[in-house]
């Protein structure tokens, strides 16, 4: 329950901000927070406030899991920092770019191919996989 | 008659117990790609933190800390601990990244430039 006071903000902001699936579990003195987020700007929100409770992460009592996810048929918006985002052939790292998607362009999801990469396309007709976590729904 | 009414019982019974057999892998199939979907989407089902092997941890992370060349990310029954240098400024999205792929622990030990 010890964790759970320490990040109370962020639990309370969680249930507050419209995420939904919220689950809240402490195992092995690690509070394990998950759920999905209605759009990038909570989940900022909501790493936000994880990073004024314990600055700069260091604590390791928290693993803060609440995503923005992207679904077969949804537009998403690229939420890169300021570069493009690749995207590849396949879905993983070591696969070759075939195009990039601009900071802020909103591309159609075709499939969400695991938990890390996203089938998706351009308006300009480019296809292949993208890393999920920089895909927002619109 | 009899006979060819038998014939047709047994005929059904087979039929029927081959058709079982197709559930059953059908099942195993969905459970399959269910359970992949849980490390998916942890968040939905299962209750953090989901049992993820060490090794497709390692694979995951490979590409979550792929902008992040100077830092390097072990593995330690389903803890990762996080060596190396970063700015502050990407600090979130590197935890994001990480924490996203639902280890039991994250231990951060970067130095911060």
């Amino acid at each position: 329950m010890a964790l759970q006071d320490k990040y109370k903000e962020l639990i309370e902001t969680a249930k507050n901000s419209g995420v939904r699936n919220l689950q809240v579990s402490e195992q092995n003195n690690v509070l394990h927070v998950t759920g999905d987020a209605p759009n990038a700007q909570v989940k900022d929100t909501l790493w936000n406030v994880y990073n004024k409770i314990d600055p700069d992460y260091r604590a390791g009592d928290l693993v803060l899991n609440v995503n923005t996810n992207v679904a077969a048929g949804m537009k998403a918006k690229v939420v890169t920092e300021t570069t493009n985002l690749n995207i590849r052939i396949g879905p993983g790292t070591d696969q070759p770019i075939v195009g990039k998607a601009a900071h802020n362009e909103i591309v159609n999801v075709i499939s969400k191919t695991n938990n890390q990469w996203s089938l998706i396309r351009t308006d300009k007709g480019t296809e292949g996989y993208v890393y999920s976590q920089y895909l927002s729904p619109v | 008659m009899k006979s060819a009414c038998m014939l047709f019982i047994l005929a059904a019974g087979l039929t029927l117990s081959s058709c079982k057999g197709k559930d059953n892998s059908n099942n195993t199939a969905t459970n399959a790609d269910t359970a992949q979907l849980n490390t998916d989407t942890s968040t939905a089902v299962t209750t953090a933190p989901q049992t993820i092997s060490d090794d497709s941890l390692r694979a995951q992370l490979k590409d979550a800390t792929k902008d992040y060349p100077d830092v390097t990310a072990t593995v330690d029954n389903g803890e990762v601990t996080l060596t190396g240098t970063i700015t502050r400024d990407k600090l979130q999205g590197l935890m994001q990244s990480v924490q996203a792929l639902n280890p039991k622990k994250v231990n951060n030990n970067l130095t911060i430039k």
